[in-house]
This record gives structure tokens, sequence and C-alpha cells, in this order.
């Protein structure tokens, strides 16, 4: 053994199998790369790795970290065990459900692997701060949700700062549904950040109102109806939880009820809870392939063993076996990452209200609820309510009162650590 | 999403009659909207061997047992060392050092599925092997990682000397490289859950829908009506006018569809009455012939299918009754009961919806007719849903992927990665079979020659594969292990659900550069030279290649290449003072700038259209029938307009991406961004008369392409002679428009999820 000090659980030949990684360069390897002690000695009593999420990813990603000599682990999830991540959530069993993901899975990886150290808060990642995502040399990603994605990216892009190398922590980001998945490896300020691929997300299915209201044509819009308009019109202010089965048997017979009325087939339990909890298709194995593929990266960044991913790979499992690895290019006017103001153009007439819908549905910007000012002069403000009151009266002006052609607007949102620049053309 | 969604409730329906599902249902849900309860009927049923409980072996196994496979067994002999006790997540640390590895390793798999059943068999394989074969051939699929060269090819042997044996996916792995196959004698699969959807027939309507379009009344309409019209019956009233102006046939010219679509939008009353805007978008349903798809109709060609006896299986019979179908007007599939969603009210929705199942019901009751032995109503009705994207697996036997020498060395150049990263991993086993201590380069490159036909050269590629396997002969990598345990589960589901497609040959693994390329099966079809050479060697008919015309005229000397180094410098010279143009350079250069693609093509275009129509004119000098020009980007550069006919051979994106890349060894940045440059697929469909994508083998590319020589030489007649150089002898060609029409990039969309 080459580092005794911390290591009384390190049993001889426990690492054969890593070694002969970090024992040797091969033809692909870095410079920088220290074989022997000094490498082992940082993968195993320095490094400190956080992972956002204990779920179907997260799960996967502690085992791997674990069995390749990470002992410093952190753990966030804001989640607590259900029946249905049992398929893949291998850290869990049915006496689990209902307690919280991270603290139940850092309990499993201690207990399996002797000697690593996993430290989980149950909460959101909002509730850290830059002195907390600080701490650590990595950091992996296994969530589900866009938002968060969003959050932790422009959190790290920020928290850069040029006069202190430490402070730009390596991202890594997997994804999966059904038999696809995609793993990448985001460098903030250097590589393409997660806002730069925006524009590749699948457009979320959004059924028109009217539609919904007045012409349904598929089951889908049966239940939309169900949980957007006879939800809150019959049950008032109190909210739907759709993990409350009784909740979703409502909606499921209100949308089967509608459906019957106008001869729509196919409106069923697993799709009332498919639609309105936004349901994607998870199996264990997609999972095991893209946690893998990012703990492969987070070890040869940690160790400089080998080249690390570039910065994106692709897996589509449903024919045969496609992955596809690629640069996803910087955006100069990424609004994280970029620096350069966005070209943005619109009809002479827009309001500023139509423009926050423009806003909310551009596929790179994607803001849910923006604020705008243009100099020193706020058009509108979501928060706080007072300064809201004082702008709403703008919504329905015309945008060039305030701004010129090749103005510029600065954007802000309330759940977005970010700002971003646009430059309006009339057109 | 949505169609698997419903195939689930309704084959789940018997569990949960109505209210919640039960716990079952609701711990599978996930999984269910997959492969819905059939395919978990299929794992529950299936008994699985796996032999060694090495890392990768449980890593399999974990994400077999989490879905809930019927019964697996482990078949491991031996101890847990030290070094297994480090590396597996079965495992308990150093509390089960000394013990039975695969008793361990089942308890432990055992605890993550109640519902499946896992033994150890402590017995030595190779005694198994030799004592009790029938043990081995009783399972449904055997998964062997890292097994001795010599008890693989004993395995391997056993489970091919019956069709009905087992599959066996075979596993090698060492550090970051790695690599497995699936040994299959024959796989059908009924669900591939192809992304391709079936035909709506706008082209060749049934009665019902025809008669319900071509009487529907747009002038007597109430406005809200009119703008809900689906797009379906809008384009089936207007082909009907059109085909009966331009007697019977549809719109055939770029000129002829462009008016066609201008029809579509004079329709509109009101200027967001989107169900036009939709029609004209899917106008080209009106153009494209509705038939039988390529990959079907070889199916139809399969030799089994003349002596089929009641025992043979159901899917076979099925094809035969599919075939008599297809054989019959209009020689199309039955049709889909399922309609995509469109833009219309519920009323006129509702009512196609139901013309299009009863449509689907009374086909599939005449393709019923047609079986000759009896199979279950359930399994005719995914067969007719699924017949668009049915698939006949033909596999090979693990020991026969290299025992070509030719083949592989054919590969070395074409696809130098993977080609070499394989050979690699061979040369290890063959290393392990001869006890020769610790693998070297010397000794590695020694086996691997010995795998080639003498003189074959090996390249980087092989020596950065071969000095990864010398760093790491034995390593188990946990992420590496993790990384095979998802795809060759993945593999195996899809194997024993009969679902999805598996891979047919070997998939190769690179966990440095990150990439998974699956190939060395059967000859891939290099395209353009392909395409090029067989319309010359075998239909003798000439061909003037655009592609060496561009490079002939920026030859050392010539004009053009002049004004390139006066327009882009010296620096897109070669530096090996040949003064010959550095292809590469300049094309990195141009594909990434728009304005100086533009510059580029104002030099090479006109130095090229001429040449061409030289090469065109010494062919009618000849007295040739039909000459092909081809023309890499003949949409782009309007040459179209003057040819007689167009040709389009196309590659799916990750296919054309792969040899774009293997050919050019150019980055994938670079491809991609080549790619992207080209007009979008369907774009380019408007102006294409025949179409061959070239998605397969050489030998489906030879049948595709001879299917469309016979109908482009009688549709062509012989008009040719009777024009007179040099305005109509270009009217007188028919394209060959090879690479010009790529899907949209990317095709399959990349999502983050």
């Amino acid at each position: 053994m080459a580092d005794s000090s911390a290591n009384t659980q390190d049993w001889e030949g426990r690492y054969h199998h890593i070694d002969q990684i970090l024992d040797t360069p091969g033809p692909r390897t870095d410079e920088a790369f220290m074989a022997g002690d000094g490498v082992k000695n940082f993968l195993r009593n320095q490094a400190k790795i956080l992972v956002i999420g204990a779920g179907g990813l997260g799960c996967e990603i502690l085992a791997n970290l674990a069995l390749t000599g990470f002992k410093d682990i952190h753990v966030i999830d804001m989640d607590t065990i259900d029946i249905s991540n049992l398929n893949r959530q291998f850290l869990f069993r049915p006496k689990d459900v209902g307690q919280p993901k991270a603290t139940v899975a850092a309990e499993f990886i201690m207990k399996r692997v002797p000697g690593v150290k996993v430290t989980p808060y149950f909460g959101k990642i909002q509730d850290k701060d830059d002195d907390y995502y600080l701490q650590f040399n990595l950091i992996i990603c296994g969530l589900d949700s866009v938002e968060a994605r969003r959050w932790i990216n422009a959190t790290l892009v920020n928290m850069v700062d040029p006069e202190n190398p430490e402070s730009l922590k390596p991202l890594i980001d997997g994804g999966t549904e059904g038999f696809k998945g995609q793993a990448r490896v985001i460098l903030p300020t250097i590589t393409s950040c997660y806002e730069c691929s925006l524009d590749m997300l699948n457009k979320p299915t959004a059924f028109p109102i009217c539609t919904i209201a007045n012409t349904p044509r598929l089951p889908e819009h049966c239940i939309e109806w169900a949980s957007v308009l006879e939800w809150p019109r019959v049950h008032g202010d109190k909210k739907m939880d759709t993990d409350d089965p009784e909740h979703i048997g409502w909606l499921y017979n209100t949308a089967a009820k509608r459906a019957k009325e106008f001869n729509i087939e196919g409106v069923t339990w697993s799709l009332t809870q498919g639609v309105v909890k936004n349901i994607i298709p998870a199996i264990a194995s997609t999972n095991a392939i893209i946690a893998a593929s990012c703990c492969n990266e987070a070890f040869k960044i940690a160790t400089s063993s080998a080249a690390y991913l570039n910065n994106y790979f692709m897996l589509i499992g449903t024919e045969g076996v496609y992955s596809y690895t690629f640069e996803h290019e910087k955006r100069k006017d990424c609004p994280v990452c970029g620096g350069e103001a966005l070209d943005l153009s619109v009809k002479p007439d827009t309001t500023v209200e139509q423009l926050i819908e423009i806003l909310t549905e551009n596929q790179i910007i994607q803001i849910k609820k923006p604020s705008l000012s243009a100099g020193t002069k706020h058009l509108y403000l979501q928060a706080p309510p007072q300064l809201e009151e004082a702008t709403r009266p703008n919504l329905e002006k015309k945008l060039s009162e305030f701004v010129p052609e090749n103005g510029e607007i600065t954007v802000t949102s309330t759940t977005l650590p970010m700002s971003l620049s646009l430059r309006i053309a009339y057109a | 999403m949505k169609e698997d969604s419903k195939d689930i409730e309704s084959a789940t329906v018997s569990v949960s009659v109505e209210g919640q599902p039960d716990n079952k249902t609701r711990r599978y849900d996930r999984q269910l909207r997959l492969w819905a309860a059939s395919g978990q009927s299929a794992l529950e049923n299936s008994r699985i061997l796996v032999i060694s409980g090495s890392a990768t072996s449980t890593s399999i196994l974990k994400n077999l047992v989490l879905p809930g496979i019927g019964h697996f067994t482990i078949l491991d002999h031996t101890k847990v060392t030290p070094e297994d006790a480090g590396n597996n997540f079965f495992l308990e640390g150093p509390s089960s050092i000394g013990k039975s590895r695969a008793e361990e390793a089942v308890r432990l798999l055992l605890e993550l599925n109640e519902s499946v059943d896992g033994r150890a068999d402590q017995r030595d394989i190779a005694e198994v092997l030799e004592n009790d074969p029938s043990y081995i051939t009783s399972f449904t699929l055997v998964i062997a990682h890292n097994l001795h060269p010599t008890l693989l090819g004993r395995l391997s042997n056993l489970l091919w000397s019956d069709s009905l044996n087992p599959s066996l996916i075979v596993v090698n792995s060492a550090g970051f490289l790695a690599e497995f196959t699936i040994q299959f004698h024959e796989h059908a699969i009924i669900e591939s859950h192809t992304e391709t959807a079936p035909s709506l027939r706008i082209d060749k309507p049934f009665p019902a829908l025809y008669d319900y379009a071509t009487n529907l009344d747009f002038t007597k309409m109430d406005p809200t009506d009119h703008g809900h019209v689906p797009y379906v019956i809008v384009l089936v009233q207007l082909l009907d006018k059109w085909k009966k102006e331009h007697g019977g046939n549809p719109p055939k010219t770029y000129d002829e569809k462009k008016a066609f679509k201008a029809s579509i939008l004079a329709m509109k009353h009101k200027i967001d009455e989107e169900n036009f805007d939709e029609a004209e978008a899917q106008a080209y349903r009106c153009w494209s012939e509705t038939t039988v798809p390529s990959q079907i109709a070889k199916l139809f060609d399969e030799p089994k299918l003349a002596s089929l006896t009641p025992d043979s299986p159901h899917f076979f019979h099925l094809l035969v009754a599919l075939k008599k179908f297809a054989a019959q007007p209009p020689h199309v599939l039955p049709l889909s009961s399922s309609l995509p969603d469109m833009k219309a009210n519920t009323e006129s929705y509702i009512h196609l919806q139901k013309l299009y199942k009863k449509r689907a019901e009374e086909e599939k009751a005449e393709f019923k007719t047609l079986l000759q032995e009896s199979v279950p109503d359930e399994l005719v009705d995914t067969f007719v849903k699924n017949a668009h994207g049915l698939r006949l697996l033909k596999g090979k036997k693990w020991s026969d992927f290299d025992a070509n020498p030719s083949v592989l060395a054919e590969k070395l150049p074409i696809n130098p990665r993977e080609a070499s990263a394989h050979l690699a991993l061979a040369a290890l086993r063959a290393v392990i079979v001869k006890h020769q201590g610790k693998p070297t380069t010397e000794t590695l490159t020694e086996e691997a020659l010995a795998l080639l036909p003498s003189g074959t050269e090996l390249s980087d590629d092989f020596s950065n594969a071969v000095g990864e396997l010398v760093r790491a002969p034995t390593a188990d990598l946990p992420n590496t292990s993790a990384f095979l345990g998802g795809l060759v589960a993945q593999e195996a589901i899809k194997m024993i659900t009969k679902q999805y497609e598996p891979i047919n040959g070997c998939c190769v693994i690179d966990l440095i550069d990150s990439w998974t390329v699956i190939g060395l099966t059967g000859g891939i079809a290099t395209g353009k030279s392909t395409v090029s050479s067989l319309l010359q060697s075998k239909y003798n008919i000439p061909v003037v290649d655009a592609d060496l015309l561009a490079r002939e005229v920026v030859e050392p000397g010539t004009p053009a290449l002049r004004r390139i180094v006066k327009t882009f410098g010296s620096e897109v010279l070669l530096t090996d003072g040949s003064g010959a143009l550095d292809r590469k350079k300049l094309g990195s250069i141009i594909f990434n700038d728009e304005k100086k693609r533009k510059q580029l093509n104002a030099i090479v275009h006109p130095a090229v259209r001429w040449g061409m129509f030289w090469g065109v004119v010494k062919c009618w000098l000849r007295g040739e029938r039909i000459c092909v020009l081809d023309v890499p980007l003949l949409i782009e550069s309007k040459l179209w307009r003057y040819v007689w006919g167009v040709l389009l051979v196309y590659l799916p994106q990750e296919t054309q991406l792969q040899r774009l890349m293997s050919r050019d060894k150019s980055s994938e940045q670079d491809a991609m961004s080549r790619i992207n440059s080209q007009l979008p697929l369907q774009q380019k469909l408007d102006y294409a008369d025949y179409v061959i994508q070239n998605d397969g083998t050489l030998e489906e590319l030879e049948a595709k392409l001879s299917r469309s020589v016979e109908r482009i030489r009688r549709d062509a007649g012989w008009t040719w002679p009777s024009w007179v150089p040099p305005i109509g002898l270009l009217s007188a060609l028919w394209v060959l428009a090879y690479r010009n029409l790529w899907f949209q990039v990317p095709v399959k969309q990349p999502k983050m999820f």
C-alpha cells in the first residue's frame, strides 16, 4: 500500500484493477499524468466529488465512484423513494419507500464499499451557496429536470474567477430516456455549457388551450382538460398532488368521461399518470451505460490517466447500438457563458408583453418568468410585488417606446442565476 | 411514447381493470412503457446463464434482475480473491474473500428483486461442457465474460450446433477497451418499435376515404370547419383533382410539385388556417408512392417460406400471408389503424379515425383468410399492426467473425479505430491461449499480424489499442464493467423480448475516446465508389464523375487552382512542394464559413460544369443511350434543371457520418458541419424521381440499384438520340446524385433528457 495514513480499510489487492491504469501511462495519456502514488493519493485521499441526484443515474454513479476509489463523496437529492423507482434504483428496497433517496443511498454505499464516506443532503440544490460548491473538485449531475440543470450550470459558470483556477469546477452531466441517453463534460466558461445547447432539447408537447377546451382529438387532450381546466374549477385552490392515487383517480375518471362524450378512445390510468406527471420511460441498463460514462470521465479528469470526453456522447439503443461522440460548440451569444448580445428581430409594433411571450417560447432562450430592463429603465419586473405593479402598465406598451433599433435589453430570471443581453432589431 | 403508453395499457388492463394498478405494475411502470406486458412476460419466462461472477458479469445481471427476468444462474467455480472484492459491487468487501464467488454474487443480486430466482453453480465450465452440455442448452440465453478462448470456442460450437439452442453473448474487455458479439442463427422481430411511420395511403386511398374526401365541398363549409379539415382529406381531394387534369399522374417534376403545393395554400381563406400549412408540409406523401417497404419486400425472398410445415414458427406463416396480401393490388401492406394527430376539430378527426380503423379491420380480416396455419388472434393483431417494421436478422457463429483474414484486412483502412481495437482484443485472446505470460506490444502485434493476410500494414490506431491492452491486460475496471453491464443487458432484453433491434455483429467500445461502433460483419457498402463502379461494370452505363472532375480541374497548373490560391492564400497548398491543393485544409476552411464556401464554388463549379458538358458530349458521340452524371451537390448547384431525372442514393445520417469520418479521418465536428452545409432531406425529396436508401449491405444496395436501373431504362425509353446537342443533350440525361440527400441533421434528434 502506497499511502498508509488514511486507508486502514484498504486491503492488499483492493485496487488491483484500477492500479493497472494508475501505475502506467497509455499511448493516449497526457504528459501531466503522475503515474503511481501521486495520482492514487489524490484520488483516494484528496478528491472531493459532488453527485447531484440520487435517482436512476445517481445510484449508479455513487456505486461506480466508490468502486473507482473516490472516498469523499457528497450527494444531494430532494426526493423520497417511490415504488416505481425500484425497477432501476438498485440501492433501494421496498422497505425504503418513502425515505429520502440521498440518505438511503449514502448509507447503502458506505455499508457495501468499506472506507468510503458519502455525505447526503436531503434538499434542493438551490439551498446551497457558492462556498458549498467551491469545496468540490468535480460535480456529476444525474438529474431529470431541465430547470435544475440550468441552475447548476449557470451557478458554476458564474462561480469561475479568472484569478483563481480552483474556482473552475468541471461539470459532468448525464441523462436518459428509454433506450437512449447522453453524457457530456462541461468545463464552465471553457467549453460549451448546458445553456449553449438548449435548442437541442425536445420541444415540450404543449396543447393549445382552445383544443383542450373545445376540439379535443386525443386522449391526452381529455387528460389535460381534466388536470388544467377541471381540477381548479372543481377543487378551487386545493393543490393537485400527482403522487396521490386519489387525485390521479379523479383525473382519470374525469378525463374518461369527457373522452366518452367526444367518442375518443384510449384514456387509461397509465396514460393519465404519464401525461400529468410527464413520465419518461426509464430502465436500469440505459442508466448504467450513461452513469458509467459520466464516472469514467470523472475518473479520467481526476487522474489525467487518459484523455477525457470532448465533449458530448450520445447513445441510441433502439436499433442496434448507435453512439455518436462530438464536440458541441460554445455559443458566443449564450446567455450564460457567451458574453455577446443575442440578436433578436421583432415586428415594430411588438408590445412588451408579446416580447415576454417570445422569450418564453424561443428554443434558445426559454426563460419562464423574465424581467426586462433597458439601461436604467425597467420595462417589466416579476418581483418584488411593488415593482411588478409599477411596471405592469408597460406590458401593453410598444417595445419601441423604450428601446431604439439595435438597442439592448437585459433579461433576468427569478429562477436562474443569469442575465441575457438582447440586441433588438425591428423588422 | 404515445404509442407505447397505449400498448402497455391495453396489455396490462387485465391486471387492473379499473382504478389504480397493482404493486407489480407500479414497480415496473417505467419499463412497461417501453416493452409492455408482452415484453415483461417474455422476461419473466427467461432463464439466463452467466459464465463467471466477474464485475462485468454481475453488472450485466444487475440490469436483468432489476427489470425482472425469471431465473439466472452464475456458473463459477472460483473463490473470491482480494482483487475481486475490490472491484465488484456484488461482493461484500473483505468479508466475501475466500467464499464462493458465485454464491456471494447470487446472494447479493437476489436482494434486488424478490420475484427473481437465482442459483449459484460452482462447477467448472470445462467440466460442464464435457459432461453436462444439455444443462447449458436448457437456458434461454447464455452470456460469457472473458472466458478462456479455448472454452469459448467449445461453448460457441455447442450452442451453434442446433438452431434451437440458446443465443450466446460473448463479452471481452480489458481496461478501457471492450467488445461483445451476439451469436444467433436467426432472430425475428415483430415489434421493432421503428421510428418510421406506416403509410397513410394518401396516394392510394381506400374507397371509403376516397369517397369521403372527394365528396367534401369546401365552398359550402362554415369558416370554422374550413380551417379544421384534416390534411389527409385536403391532400386526397387535391391529388384526385390533379390526377384528373394530368392524365392520371401525380405531380412529378419540381415545377409540378411547386404548383401542387401552391394549390394547397390557395385554398386558405384565412392566414391562420393551419390545416393547410400542415397539408403543404405533408404534400410529399402525394408523390412518394406507397409500396411495400424494401426492407419488408426483401423478407418475402426468404427461402424458408417455400418449405414451411405446420410446426414452423408463426412468424413465417404470417410472413407468407403478408406476401400474398402484398401480391394483390394495390400492392401495399395492410393498413395501420393508427392515425397521427393533425389539425382538425373533434368531429372530423374522429370520423377520419373511424374510417381508418374500419378499413384496417377489413384488411386484417382479408389478411387472416390468407393465413394457412392457425395463429393466435393476438399475435395476428400485433403482426399486422407492426408489419411495416418487421425484421429478420441472420446471425453468425462467433468463431466465424474473424475467419476470413482478407475481410478483416479490408476493414482496417475503412474503419481504422474499431477494426484496430477489435484486432487488438483478438490478439490478446490468442496470447492468452498460448500462455505467453503478460502480453507485450511485440507479442500482441505478432498475433494480430497472424490474423491478417501477410503484408497487411497496421496503423497508429492499432498502436493506440495495443498500448492500452499492454497497460491493463487483466483490468476489469468498475466503469468499463458498468458500461458493458448496461449495453449487454440492453441487448439481452432485446433478444429475450424480441422487441427493438439488437446488434447483428460485433460492438467495439473504446472508453478513452468514448465511442461504440458496430461493424465487422458483412460487406458494408462503401457508397459512392460502389454505386459508380456498379453502374459502369454491371450495367455498362458511362459515368461522368463530378467529384473526379472537381479534382482534375484544380490540379497543379490549372486556372482554377491559380484562382483558389489567389483567394485563399498559399496556405491551402500542400507543404510537400508538389504545388497540389491541400483538400483537407481547404475543406475545413470552407465548411465552417458560408461566405468562403460561396467563393470557392464560384471558382470550381463553372470549371466542373464545363468538364461535365464535354463528358456528356463524348458519350453522345459514342452513341450511348444513357449516361450518368455523378454529382455530389446536384440540387444545390441547380444542375438538376438540366437533367432528365434524379436518382438519389442516400445514407441514414449515422451511417453517413461513420463513413465520412473513417474515409477522410476528419473529426466529428467537421463531418457534422459538412452535412449541415447541405440541404435537408425533406427539401430534397421534392426533386427526386428515384430514391435508394443505402443503409444496408453491399448485396442489398446492389438489389435496390438493379430495380431502379430497370425502372429508369423503362421510363427513359429511347429519347436520347433524337435530341440535338448542346441544350437537348443535357436535358436527355438522368443523373445519379450521390451523397446529395442527407437527413436533416441530426436525424435522430439528440435529446437532453
